[in-house]
């Protein structure tokens, strides 16, 4: 299920509008919360070039899902403990 | 009895339960396409233009099966106005192949080859997030930082940021933060247009200025290129300038070619 999610947002990237992708990503980075800013570093790595925007947004949005990846899994874990 | 186990051991893991095979996989993704970004641009390309051929086919079907769900009046405007549109162009057709045999009985028929790299367009918006191109032609094609991409009848589209050895990145005027030196209506104003992604792009003006939708909206330099057309202008008579909506000409979503020139 992991893996599965990692592949189809990283094909993701580059088969759907980025809107898409930017979905797919974000529920990859709530199973496995690390592949929010590596596939968020990937996408950058394919289209970002620097008169293109101010930052990679690409990247912080990585950055954000991966922080948010491990928020979430914190509380499952802490749920499922204190149950 | 108890059962012994080395806490040093599971130091690493247990303590950060993500740092596992996943991660390390995730880190090698990262870096294979790090290399490739940085030392095999090509490869990149390479290996990423069968999925976005993947994806503008995707985008074509999808375009069509939505036009089953529109409704039939719409349709049917669409198609007298479409019949309309190819008997005009059918006229012109006729009079540009006579204009054209006329002059080659003048000049004969030998022609100079164009200025400028014809190159394909492998991704666009909406699969590149950025509004940039990511075109088929580069280094050795003649492609350098700096060109400007063309659209059909020498539209300008932007401006060449990055060059690999078969392969180029064009950042659209549009891209988002993007200021490109402008002039807006028949007097020419200049204005700085200011992108605001997917195609679309604004400018502030002098709210004097009259400038009216459907104004063009040319990139300054040698020759006035239309490069879009004002499609609002936000009038408060308490501000002395007006915020001025631009639409493209070309759909930066369906472009398949440009010509890059220096």
């Amino acid at each position: 299920m992991r893996v599965m999610s990692i592949i189809l947002a990283l094909i993701a990237l580059f088969i759907f509008p980025w809107q898409v992708a930017l979905i797919a990503v974000f529920g990859a980075s709530l199973l496995t919360p690390l592949s929010g800013i590596a596939l968020g570093i990937v996408a950058d790595l394919v289209y970002f070039v620097p008169g293109a925007a101010f930052v990679p947004y690409f990247s912080l949005f990585g950055l954000i899902a991966t922080a948010i990846g491990f928020l979430v899994q914190r509380f499952v874990k802490t749920r499922i403990i204190g149950e | 009895m108890r059962k012994r186990f080395s806490r040093r051991h599971n130091s690493i893991v247990g303590a950060y339960p993500w740092l596992g095979p996943a991660a390390l996989a995730l880190l090698a993704l990262v870096l294979v396409f790090g290399m490739l970004r940085i030392l095999l641009p090509g490869a990149l390309v390479a290996l990423a233009s069968p999925f976005w051929a993947t994806g503008s086919a995707l985008s074509a079907g999808v375009g069509n099966a939505s036009g089953l769900f529109a409704d039939k009046p719409s349709l049917l405007e669409e198609r007298d106005r479409l019949l309309s549109e190819n008997a005009a162009l059918y006229a012109k057709s006729a009079t540009l192949e006579a204009q054209v045999a006329d002059l080659e009985r003048l000049l004969g028929d030998r022609t100079e080859a164009g200025s400028g790299v014809l190159a394909g367009v492998l991704a666009r918006p909406p699969v590149s997030p950025y509004d940039t191109l990511i075109v088929d032609q580069g280094e050795r094609a003649g492609v350098s930082v700096g060109m400007r991409a063309e659209g059909p009848g020498g539209m300008p589209l932007g401006t060449v940021e990055s060059v690999s050895g078969g392969s180029a990145r064009i950042v659209l005027y549009s891209a988002p933060g993007k200021e490109t030196e402008s002039w807006i209506g028949e007097a020419r104003i200049p204005v700085t247009v200011l992108g605001e992604s997917a195609g679309a792009m604004s400018a502030v003006v002098a709210r004097e200025a009259g400038i009216v939708p459907g104004d063009l909206v040319y990139v300054a330099g040698s020759g006035a290129r239309p490069v879009g057309t004002v499609v609002s202008v936000a009038n408060d008579p308490s501000l002395p300038r007006s915020r001025v909506d631009i639409r493209p000409l070309a759909n930066p979503f369906s472009i398949t070619w440009v010509t890059l020139v220096p």
